[in-house]
């Protein structure tokens, strides 16, 4: 891969102009659609009393609601990451009758209402659900548990990390594996030193983007966590909660909180891939 | 190493790719497999390499079977169409990843890998380019460092399946005479595969033309340019025209006018001769030259090219002459095929 520095031609006339438009373009529309809501987050924030912020903020409940949320994202994400990969490798390598409808129901959960797979799930995982009756004889609770919170963040995390696997699985070709068998390589060499660091760049976009969605996501996940406090209630339902109370400063608290530990997380991500890319 | 492929066989869903091909290729040797695409030999190669497994028959190292082994265990340099280097990896690290991915035991010193790179990057010319990625290469020098990685596994053979295909005519060309050069120098035996016909005729000791899945022709470049042994060989390398003749007692006749080519012991009856452009000779008028009118002049290279109507039986015909002959559009001028190779409809040659 060539890594260059990025060059901004600002001034040189360019056959292909327009770059001072679209960078205008692209600060007004993030300022407006990104920037500024998170802005009003942080005033509101800033509004009450640093004594207040952390009584809320970084109180026990919700600090036990961070936990679980971060901690059921990662789990959901890491999953993702091993069978997403398999999955996008399975549609990308093999051609097999019904291919094009498998391909379709990866999607379903980015079009599906998150209420609706959220209650999906919860009638299959429930006590009496059909594999929830198989699982709670053997002492496995999965609805109203973190291990239900997993499933459903797993649920809408999976498109992510297939879409963005597949067309860089799809563009290494065939010919560099056999090259690798044909230099001596066992398959698993061939999958370690040469498949998954073609594709680790690819893959850890899509596992961020999985993460990131996981920590945010409410509607799936409440109907299937319980919702109970210190054990199975996130954080996104905490505000909600606080909300619910007419607590506004409150809430915007808990969400300084989140946004504060997403942006690092993603930060701590991004610095991961480039010294990755400059590794390689 | 002596390669020996018997009856391979090899059919893709319900298509005859390889129908019982059998050739033979000496140690040391430089045989081109030429054919146009879907001849099947590029099957071929890869079934040799092991890339591929075949429906039939059996490939020999030696005289080692070595049908049932799997690619690793062939230890065969294999060089990709489109390189297939690996992207984010530098050019030393391609190059040392077939020693690299040896048990530990069978391994190299890391100070061994690393003057091996060296030296192989000697070889292929590509010196100072050690810490470059692939993608800083232009394609002839991806192609090079591709060769230097199949190299580097000390290889029996060398496998190279259209190595040049990808590359333009300039860069095709030095890199010819370069990999004969390197054949040379390390007597390695070596097989590639090509659908171009020049490369095939300047390069190889050897050419297997293929067509169908099956050997047309195995012979020298002399072989089977100036004797080939079907049609599709006649046809399919170098440039031909084709003229519908008659033989009658071993003569051959368009239209009634004898002409000076021989048919040889062909049966009587309805014949195609085909006769290269180059030996289309401008002559006197006499009883063996052909009369025809000239429809148009081209210059090509050192050469021209004459396009001709034959006034018996109006076939077109192209020669190829030096640049001194003087004619002209509407020109009549006569013609004595010098040298050409009579093939019955059955396929039978002169």
């Amino acid at each position: 891969m060539t890594i260059g520095r990025p060059r901004i031609y600002m001034k040189s006339p360019s056959p292909l102009p327009g770059f001072g438009i679209s960078l205008g373009y692209t600060l007004v529309y993030l300022s407006i659609i990104v920037l500024l809501p998170l802005a009003a987050v942080f005033s509101k924030t800033a509004a009450m009393g640093w004594h207040e912020f952390v009584a809320v903020g970084l109180s026990k409940r919700a600090i036990a609601a961070y936990k679980l949320t971060f901690g059921t994202a990662f789990v959901a994400a890491m999953t993702n990451a091993a069978f997403g990969l398999i999955v996008a490798w399975v549609l990308v390598r093999y051609e097999f009758w019904g291919k094009k409808f498998v391909d379709a129901l990866i999607d379903l959960p980015f079009a599906l209402p998150t209420a609706v797979a959220g209650i999906a799930l919860t009638s299959i995982y429930a006590a009496n659900g059909w594999i929830g009756r198989y699982l709670e004889p053997h002492g496995i609770k999965v609805a109203y548990t973190p291990i239900g919170i997993s499933i459903a963040l797993i649920f809408v995390g999976l498109p992510f990390v297939v879409r963005t696997v597949e067309p860089v699985l799809k563009d290494l070709g065939l010919d560099v594996e056999e090259a690798a068998a044909s230099l001596g390589a066992n398959r698993f060499a061939t999958i370690r030193r040469v498949v998954l660091p073609a594709i680790f760049p690819a893959l850890t976009t899509g596992v961020t983007l999985a993460f990131a969605r996981a920590v945010g996501e409410y509607g799936s996940v409440i109907f299937i966590a319980g919702n109970m406090p210190f054990k199975s209630e996130i954080a996104p339902l905490l505000i909600i909660v606080q909300l619910e109370q007419y607590n506004y400063a409150g809430a915007t608290a808990i969400a300084t909180v989140m946004l504060a530990m997403s942006f690092f997380l993603l930060l701590v991500v991004n610095m991961l891939q480039s010294w990755a890319r400059h590794r390689s | 190493m002596r390669i020996t492929v018997q009856n391979i066989a090899k059919n893709f869903s319900n298509m005859k790719a390889l129908d019982s091909v059998s050739i033979d290729v000496k140690s040391g040797e430089l045989v081109a497999l030429l054919g146009p695409s879907g001849s099947g030999k590029t099957t071929l190669l890869r079934i040799v390499a092991g890339l591929e497994t075949p429906d039939a028959g059996t490939v020999l190292f030696g005289d080692e079977d070595a049908s049932s082994w799997p690619v690793q265990k062939r230890q065969v340099g294999f060089v990709f169409q489109h390189y297939a280097l690996f992207r984010h990896m530098t050019v030393g690290n391609n190059i040392a990843f077939g020693q690299d991915v040896r048990p530990r035991r069978a391994r190299l010193a890391k100070s061994v890998i690393k003057d091996r790179v060296r030296d192989l990057l000697r070889l292929v010319q590509l010196d100072d380019m050690e810490a470059r990625y692939p993608s800083q290469l232009s394609g002839g020098q991806r192609q090079r460092v591709a060769l230097a990685r199949a190299l580097a596994i000390e290889p029996r053979v060398l496998l190279l399946d259209e190595p040049f295909g990808a590359l333009d005519a300039k860069v095709r060309k030095d890199l010819r005479a370069w990999l004969r050069q390197i054949h040379d120098e390390t007597g390695l035996t070596t097989l590639f595969v090509t659908h171009d016909q020049e490369e095939a005729l300047e390069l190889a000791d050897r050419i297997v033309v293929m067509n169908k899945g099956m050997v047309e022709q195995v012979g020298t470049a002399d072989d089977v340019f100036d004797s080939a042994a079907t049609p599709f060989v006649q046809d399919f390398i170098g440039e031909s025209n084709k003229l519908a003749v008659d033989i009658l007692r071993g003569a051959v006749f368009l239209r009634g006018q004898k002409l000076s080519v021989s048919a040889g012991n062909l049966a009587d009856g309805p014949a195609i001769l085909y006769v290269r452009p180059h030996h289309l000779l401008i002559s006197e008028p006499g009883a063996l030259a052909m009369p025809a009118t000239v429809t148009g002049i081209r210059r090509s290279g050192a050469r021209y090219r004459i396009d001709a109507i034959l006034s018996n039986g109006q076939q077109q015909v192209e020669i190829e002459c030096r640049t001194t002959v003087q004619v002209s559009a509407g020109s009549q001028i006569h013609l004595i095929p010098e040298y050409g190779r009579v093939f019955a409809q059955n396929g039978l040659g002169s």
